[in-house]
């Protein structure tokens, strides 16, 4: 069983132009002590993903029947408040890219990390204050214990956000999310907190969900990644397996997007068409509108999901394409490929 | 193919006499903004102190450094946005003096900001905010060649026509980057401070627009001042790119050779710090870590603005500022400890 196992996960919001169904049944498995990278361009659902694992969500959304959320074979959706309560921050911790998100501008650091701590730990004040100082210690912030008395303004934005780290291990939770924590910093702060989040990561043993739209701080983070666009998860994989053997035209189209490292690309090739309109999805797959290589079919039908290799599956026609092509599939006299698709997509599951 | 073609013609125009003469020069320039520290008092803080660059017709100058290192401060300046504390502009090899060379510079240099939502009023529709530099450098003689001129620019940058009555925040980040491209080209500039104008786009959109620059730049010979904090996309985008400290140059150089090669401190911790999106290269990288951080340029350090955070300082370091240097063609670095460091 792994950590944290999401089944199907619909989350919609209930608008006056309609319902916009940001997430849109994603199921995906975290095990423990790895590192998940969460891809796709703004708008594609990684936030909503994240808030509805937290229930988090603006009192508009909807986590939709038939989604499940287990953490430690325990189902959070539909579990109550109160138990939320135990598992937010005791359990699962968040950061966000603004670290004033979690911070307070009128008390001290050491008061808010001491309450942190008290709350959800049994630690009395003497041993809160304490664990605090280790915790500064910890994303190196020099002289923590005068540090304490300090109010957030005093401290640069990579030094809050290393504080807000420190609020978020205190408790030493099963998964730590980071909702594109570095994307306001500078480069060589940047790689501070990612070397922090790392060594912590194997110190403690925590997992971790990275969300980025950053394909460089997947590369460098993630063991696992999901690509998602319009809400669904179109590929999923090791990352060695999504950058370099991207099976979705999506995936493949963002890596051509990107300068490369050797830098010897004379243009960038970028994805064309505008992205997504949540409101008005087409039957097909949904990246189908924007595909250079779309087919028929893409416009016709959405894509199973199809297994490329044990560690990685992609929801794409082009595969089946491919498939067909190559001999790996083969067509029934008077099939044609979309009935073989379905089946093939079925015997996956 | 043809575009392939253009692109390698206007690089090795770039690289042609190194006796032609830049289209922009800037030498020693300083900006300081005056901050009050207390009731009367006030202190200069040295926002850009003492930077010198050239620009080649055509040419693409990459500029990089941490936020609130004078980047945009040098943009501004440059553009007369700000009027200078020291240094000197040269255009076309003509140095800028009078109000007169100013108002004739500013006719043919523009700027593109970094945040399409906010540097667009979005109570202005797009050919209002198109057309207002065509009205402040009086550009056209009849209502209707302003709006062919309008027309013309928005089909340039690749945004539909008829959509030049629709309002600013009707449009896409991508959509609102374009139209400030188009704004900045009405003038018919040969000359654009970029700052930061992709950094706020999805990937996929910012490689539109990245291409856009290039393409732009084949048709029109124009030259780009462009600040960015994406190494890889400065790199792409530049023929050479300068690194900037506390308001100091510390290093300009080829835009491969300071990407492979950097020769100065804190060059070298910036970018080993460029996540690459390579996962066997990213994990085998040794990044550089700094320790501490960036100085307040109000309490900048003495000598060299990097001493504080360097792993090779010395004495000397604290002194005197290092000479910003050619090492090797073309290859400038301010440092006392090349040795030590490389
Ligand atoms: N409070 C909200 N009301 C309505 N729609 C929302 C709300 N929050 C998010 N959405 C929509 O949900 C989709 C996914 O958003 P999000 O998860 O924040 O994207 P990402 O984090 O990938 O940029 C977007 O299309 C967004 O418009
Ligand atoms: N108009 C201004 N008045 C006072 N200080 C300024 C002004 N503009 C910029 N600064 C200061 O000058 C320094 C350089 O800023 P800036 O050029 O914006 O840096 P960058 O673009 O590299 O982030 C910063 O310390 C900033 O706070
Ligand atoms: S001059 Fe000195 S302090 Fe500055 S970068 Fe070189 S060695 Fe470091
Ligand atoms: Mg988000
Ligand atoms: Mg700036």
């Amino acid at each position: 069983m792994a950590l944290l196992e999401v089944r199907n996960l619909q989350t919609s919001f209930f608008t006056d132009a309609g319902e916009v169904k940001a997430v849109n049944g994603v199921s995906f498995d975290l095990e423990r002590g790895k590192v998940l990278g969460i891809v796709g361009e703004s708008g594609s659902g990684k936030s909503v993903t994240a808030y509805s694992i937290m229930q988090i969500l603006a009192s508009t959304a909807k986590i939709k029947e038939g989604s499940s959320i287990k953490l430690d074979g325990q189902e959070l959706v539909g579990s109550g408040e109160k138990v939320m309560r135990t598992i937010r921050g005791n359990k699962v911790a968040i950061i966000f890219q603004d670290p004033m998100t979690s911070l307070n501008p009128t008390y001290t650091i050491g008061h808010q990390l001491m309450e942190a701590i008290m709350l959800h730990t049994d630690r009395n004040r003497a041993q809160a204050k304490e664990r605090a100082i280790e915790m500064l210690r910890l994303v190196n912030i020099n002289e923590p214990e005068k540090r304490m008395t300090q109010y957030p303004y005093e401290f640069s934005g990579g030094m809050r956000q290393r504080i807000v780290i420190a609020m978020a291990l205190a408790c030493e939770p099963d998964i730590l999310i980071a909702d594109e924590p570095t994307t306001a910093l500078d480069v060589t702060i940047q790689a501070q907190i990612l070397e922090l989040m790392n060594s912590l990561q194997k110190e403690l043993g925590m997992a971790i969900i990275m969300i980025t739209h950053d394909l460089g701080v997947v590369a460098q983070m993630c063991d696992e990644v999901i690509v998602m666009y319009a809400g669904s998860i179109c590929e999923q994989g090791t990352a060695d397996e999504i950058f370099y053997n991207p099976c979705h035209e999506y995936t493949k189209g963002l890596m051509r997007s990107i300068p490369t490292v050797s830098g010897e690309e004379e243009t960038l090739q970028p994805i064309t068409g505008t992205p997504i309109d949540l409101l008005n999805m087409p039957t097909g797959c949904p990246f189908a509108p924007r595909c250079d290589a779309a087919m028929k079919i893409c416009l016709r039908r959405c894509p199973e999901n199809m297994d490329i290799n044990s560690d990685h599956r992609a929801k794409c026609w082009m595969n089946v394409k491919q498939g067909v092509e190559d001999g790996s599939i083969t067509l029934a006299s008077g099939e044609t490929a979309e009935q073989n698709t379905a089946e093939g997509g079925e015997s996956n599951e | 193919m043809s575009d392939k073609l253009d692109k390698v013609s206007a690089q090795d125009a770039v690289a042609a006499p190194a006796t032609e003469t830049p289209l922009v020069e800037v030498k020693g320039l300083k900006q300081y903004f005056n901050i009050n520290t207390g009731l009367f008092k006030s202190k200069p803080l040295k926002a850009v102190d003492g930077v010198s660059f050239s620009i080649k017709k055509g040419e693409t100058l990459g500029l990089v450094g941490e936020s609130g290192c004078g980047k945009t401060t040098v943009g501004r300046t440059l553009l007369h946005l700000y009027k200078p504390t020291a240094g000197e502009i040269y255009y076309n090899g003509k140095k800028i003096v009078t109000k007169a060379d100013v108002d004739a510079f500013r006719k043919k240099a523009a700027m593109v900001f970094q945040d399409p939502y906010s540097s667009l009023n979005p109570r202005m529709t797009v050919s209002d905010i198109i057309g207002e530099p065509l009205d402040i450098h009086k550009l056209y003689a009849t209502k209707e060649e302003r709006t062919e001129k309008i027309l013309e620019l928005m089909d340039h940058v690749g945004l539909n026509s008829e959509h030049a009555s629709r309002y600013a925040h009707e449009f896409s980040g991508g959509q609102r980057q374009r139209i400030g491209i188009a704004r900045a080209l009405a003038i018919n500039p040969d000359f654009i401070v970029c700052d930061e104008p992709v950094s706020a786009l999805d990937v996929s959109i910012q490689a539109q627009v990245i291409n856009m620059f290039d393409e732009l730049q084949d048709k029109m010979g124009l030259s780009y001042l462009f600040i960015a904090h994406d190494l890889l996309v400065v790199r792409h985008i530049s023929n050479r790119i300068a690194v900037m400290y506390l308001g100091k140059m510390v290093e300009l150089a080829d835009a491969n050779e300071i990407y492979s090669h950097p020769l100065h401190p804190y060059s070298k911790a910036l970018m080993s710090a460029v996540p690459v999106p390579d996962p066997k290269i990213a994990r085998a990288n040794q990044r550089i870590a700094l320790g501490g951080d960036i100085p307040s340029p109000l309490n900048a350090p003495s000598g060299c603005p990097f001493r504080t955070r360097c792993p090779y300082a010395t004495e000397q370091c604290a002194a005197e500022m290092p000479e910003f240097r050619e090492v090797s063609g073309g290859h400038f670095v301010a440092c006392h400890n090349l040795d030590k460091a490389n």
